[in-house]
């Protein structure tokens, strides 16, 4: 809401200047967004929360800085209406009484509709509305100053008795800005024997509208049930200075005083007479809170040492009406004012008192108090440690985007139907939620690969299943890395990753998988326990994504690897006694398993260890290859005696033969 | 001259020698074949008597060693500092591979660690959320503006995707009594235009205590602890009133970043709600809870100057290797 501050000040002499009192009304919670100039006007453009519909008048603006400066805030002028001596019919008809409970109407005849006196006119301007004649002007003044919005219709336009009801389908209305709408169901409208003359709320209708040629105006000052003006200005996309106000929870009571106030300015400067009754209804009243307010509980609260006197001040700038308790000496019985319904419970004046005293003269303590023994921290702990890790290891970490399209999840193999749709998509882009990581760091491989020659990247990020669990869908944490390094480095990487964490018993099965290219691929376990997969990343997915590399993939379900992560360390002591190395050299057939060959080997817990140093295969060795392996001979509690060696070596060749395996 | 006046000449002359020409040099002045000093002694003495030549042939003998072997020493010293083995120290190095952790990671690093000592704990939580926890638990009623389909993306009338990490504040509080020390950090989403400063989805780190006694000063004095931490210790807050409906008092704060010397709006925060205490299974007449919300991707931006949000989630190595 735009506040000229010259306006301002004729509700509250304050002698701050612009930025301080921008600072005053932010402190008190009236953010400043834009302070703006225009001549010699300082207009400062607050921001108003929605439970402060109060604030979006001058008025309450001015209270509140009453509130802060302790300066005294000066009230309009309001005065009785002189007396009618015509009656003119004045007659609305409200068929469902929650649309509209509260009004007050009456009728001015014998005015003059011409321009409006300067100073109207320039307040408005400043405050961001175009002026339009004095009449209009008028209503639109009243509806800034108090924060009560209103309507004129030209009375001799109207025919007949007016109706308030609920819109049916489909009807239509041209508003004031000469656009035809056609209304929602259920959109507040008045109507008179012929025609709707009124968008409820949000605009008038063009052909009730005054103008230069009115003479005679029905003044109707209403509050709207808010929940059905703000569904109508949704669906309409219409948003107005009145709609915004009448969406929220606005004084129930104030529509009289404001019929007073705008009636009263329209005799002064468009001359005319009161032409009927004035007709008040109040079908809605809210009973105003009382709330018990105790002094060591407010200062409890806020942590700060504040005396009766001067909370009783501040509640009593603001509107509150406080009343003293015979005998206690610390209790405050405190009313709130009308214009205040966001008031409820002891908390929200703890809130009034704490933001006009200033939440930083509050002085800081850190809180003390048993600290809780966490343990969930340790799956964030873990994600921490296995990032370091691969950080260590070379990759560099990601965070892409989890909402996903249709390009991506066909070009990595993603069936719709497996994944979560988003019903209200901004754009083709951001439909479906992630199924995997792959996707995402398939696009971000492409990208680097214009700039870079290899790559390494990981994610540690949610997918989303389209299955439900507790209500939600199930959304697991992934581990996916990328790598133009080969699927042996990968490997490698996976093998430290699991060191450093502790894990053991990690094997590798060969499998087929979507994605994965048939023959380079395998699921990994922990235990028996399926814990994620490896592999080189299918040409056709990678042509899909426009990569010309071959690419290796590391996917890996992060809670269930949680289970096997340990940081216990068990020192295992240093061999007493020396080992024997010896060499084989084996011809096998080329389908042998580099694992079959070694578990060949470890025949006896005495062969300490068994390691392939040499590989080679050319053509004249046909459908076999060569292996090299060093091997080497330990006893935890002797030396080997050369007897021993023998016999251990006997045993590896015996074993050997049942893979066929030549020595050489 | 005599031997021992040989010698002192020599070690003076050694002392001045730094090269292998210049040692060079030295041996052939003191042993060269026709002028060296000591062959031209070693050529007087066969025209000295017998007694003579024993003395002075074991003293020349004595020296000639001593002489020889420090140019030895000598040569061995200034072959291995001159030139043979000498390489061009400014030449590329070979590096390590060395990974990066991305900025979001980093700053949430910093504030688990600064956390920590609070004894505070870290846990994350559904990003697609009932529309329960994300705003009726939380006092956002039906009609609220936070609903708008404008601003929240839906799956469907119940489900959601969360619009803050506050959705964590019932889901917690109902499976855990006070006292309650905790931070949710993960994945929020708004449905907005995307620009340099909004995506649909970006990082938030909610923070939660609930025990008896907690007021007012103590979420001023977490937040003071917290701005000094992660903005240096020249880092001052200023506090405002705000409005936020799962708060009561409400507020938001700006930290002053002595670096950028600017003040930046990067949380909200306030006193819990006692409804949303009770929706948690909380009585508030016995306890009362602070929690405050803000931007990780901010506070990576602010910290970093990094100066569009895209680049987050670009998966970009020329800007995820700067960290």
């Amino acid at each position: 809401m735009r506040v000229p501050i010259s306006w301002l000040k004729e509700y509250i002499r304050f002698s701050l200047d612009a930025d301080k009192l921008a600072e005053v009304l932010l402190l008190s919670g009236t953010k400043v967004e834009k302070v703006l100039k225009n001549k010699d006007e300082i207009i400062l453009d607050l921001e108003i929360t929605p439970n402060r519909p109060d604030t979006l008048s001058m008025i309450g603006v001015a209270r509140e800085v009453s509130a802060v400066t302790k300066k005294e805030l000066i009230e309009p002028n309001i005065k009785e209406l002189p007396k009618n001596f015509k009656s003119l019919p004045v007659d609305l008809k409200i068929q469902e009484k929650k649309l509209c409970p509260n009004y007050s109407l009456v009728a001015i005849s014998e005015i003059k509709v011409g321009k409006s006196p300067s100073w109207i006119k320039e307040r408005l301007e400043n405050a961001g509305i175009r002026s339009i004649n004095n009449v209009v002007d008028i209503t639109n003044y009243v509806m800034l100053e108090m924060g009560q919005p209103m309507h004129a219709f030209d009375y001799n336009k109207i025919k007949g008795g007016l109706t308030l009801r609920s819109a049916k389908k489909s009807e239509r209305v041209i508003t004031l800005d000469t656009v035809a709408r056609t209304l929602p169901e259920g959109a507040i409208i008045i109507e008179d024997e012929e025609k709707l003359v009124d968008l409820a709320g949000l605009m008038g209708g063009a052909n009730s509208e005054v103008d230069e040629s009115t003479s005679t105006i029905l003044l109707h000052v209403p509050v709207y049930d808010p929940v059905v003006i703000r569904k109508t200005s949704l669906v309409l996309g219409l948003r107005t200075e009145a709609s915004g106000r009448f969406e929220k929870n606005l004084d129930l009571s104030i529509h009289e005083t404001a019929l007073k106030r705008a009636s009263n300015l329209i005799l002064e400067t468009a001359g005319g007479e009161i032409a009927s009754e004035v007709i008040s209804v109040n079908l809605k009243t809210e009973e105003r809170i009382t709330l018990e307010l105790n002094i060591e509980k407010v200062r409890e609260f806020l942590g700060i040492d504040i005396g009766l006197g001067e909370v009783s001040n501040i509640l009593t700038s603001l509107g509150f009406q406080i009343k003293t308790r015979a005998g206690e000496f610390d209790v405050l019985e405190v009313t709130a004012p009308n214009w205040r319904r966001d008031i409820g419970i002891v908390e929200d004046l703890y809130e009034e008192i704490g933001r006009i005293y200033g939440y930083n003269n509050i002085p800081g303590i850190l809180p003390v108090g048993e600290v809780p023994v966490a343990e969930e921290s340790s799956l964030i702990n873990l994600e921490f440690r296995i990032k370091d890790i691969l950080k260590s290891l070379g990759f560099t970490e990601c965070y892409l985007s989890t909402l996903t399209s249709k390009k991506i999840m066909d070009a990595s193999l993603v069936n719709e139907e497996d994944a979560l749709k988003i019903s209200n998509p901004m754009s083709v882009e951001f439909e479906y939620l992630r199924r995997h990581l792959l996707g995402g760091l398939l696009v971000a491989a492409e990208l680097n690969l214009r700039e870079y020659q290899e790559i390494s990247l990981f994610e540690l990020g949610r997918v989303f299943k389209t299955e439900i669990k507790n209500g939600i869908p199930l959304q697991p944490k992934k581990l996916t890395l990328v790598t133009t390094k080969s699927f042996f480095e990968l490997k490698g990487v996976l093998e430290s990753l699991f060191t450093e964490l502790g894990i053991d018993s990690l094997k590798l099965i060969e499998g087929d998988f979507t994605v994965l290219t048939s023959g380079t691929a395998a699921e990994v376990l922990v235990k028996e326990t399926k814990v994620g997969k490896i592999g080189s990343v299918e040409k056709r997915v990678l042509d899909a994504f426009g990569i010309k590399k071959p690419v290796s993939m590391l996917n890996l379900k992060f809670e269930t690897l949680a289970k096997f992560a340990t940081d216990e360390k068990v020192y295992k002591s240093l061999p007493k006694f020396p080992y024997v190395e010896e060499d084989f050299s084996l011809l096998v057939s080329k389908e042998t398993k580099m694992e079959a060959i070694l578990s060949s080997f470890k025949v006896d817990p005495k062969i300490e260890r068994a390691e392939v140093f040499d590989t080679f295969s050319d053509k004249s060795m046909q459908d076999k290859k060569s292996i090299g392996v060093r091997v080497r001979y330990q006893a935890k509690d002797h030396t080997l005696s050369p007897e021993e060696i023998s016999q251990l070596r006997e045993k590896i060749t015996s074993s050997l033969t049942s893979l066929k395996a030549t020595l050489r | 001259m005599n031997l021992k006046q040989i010698r002192k000449q020599f070690f003076s002359d050694l002392q001045k020698i730094s090269t292998l020409e210049q040692l060079e040099e030295a041996r052939v002045k003191y042993f060269g074949r026709k002028q060296g000093l000591i062959t031209k002694v070693a050529d007087e003495l066969p025209k000295l008597r017998l007694e003579e030549k024993r003395k002075v042939g074991s003293e020349l003998n004595e020296i000639k060693k001593e002489l020889l072997e420090a140019l030895e020493s000598s040569k061995s010293t200034l072959s291995t500092k001159s030139g043979e083995e000498s390489i061009d120290i400014t030449y590329p190095s070979i590096k390590p591979s060395l990974g990066h952790l991305h900025p979001i990671t980093l700053v949430i690093g910093e504030i688990k660690e600064a956390f920590h000592y609070l004894g505070f704990s870290f846990i994350d939580g559904p990003e697609a959320e009932l529309d329960l926890y994300n705003f009726q638990q939380l006092r956002i009623s039906k009609d609220h503006p936070a609903r708008d389909l404008q601003q929240t993306y839906y799956l469907n009338e119940n489900l959601l995707l969360r619009t803050h990490t506050s959705s964590m504040q019932v889901r917690f509080m109902e499976t855990h009594k006070p006292p309650i020390r905790v931070m949710f950090p993960g994945r929020v989403y708004r449905r907005d235009q995307i620009d340099a400063t909004h995506l649909p989805s970006f990082y938030q780190i909610e923070g939660l205590q609930v025990d008896e006694n907690i007021n007012m000063s103590n979420l001023i004095g977490v937040l003071n602890y917290f701005a000094k931490r992660i903005f240096g210790k020249e880092a001052k807050i200023r506090v405002y009133g705000h409005h936020f409906p799962y708060t009561e008092p409400s507020v938001e704060i700006e930290v002053y970043y002595p670096k950028i010397k600017k003040w930046v709006e990067i949380l909200g925060a306030g006193m819990v709600h006692p409804e949303v205490l009770k929706n948690g299974g909380i009585d508030p007449k016995k306890y009362r809870g602070w929690a405050f919300g803000m931007g990780a991707d901010r506070i990576a931006m602010i910290k970093y100057g990094i100066d569009d949000i895209r680049l987050l989630y670009s998966g970009d190595l020329r800007f995820g290797e700067q960290f």
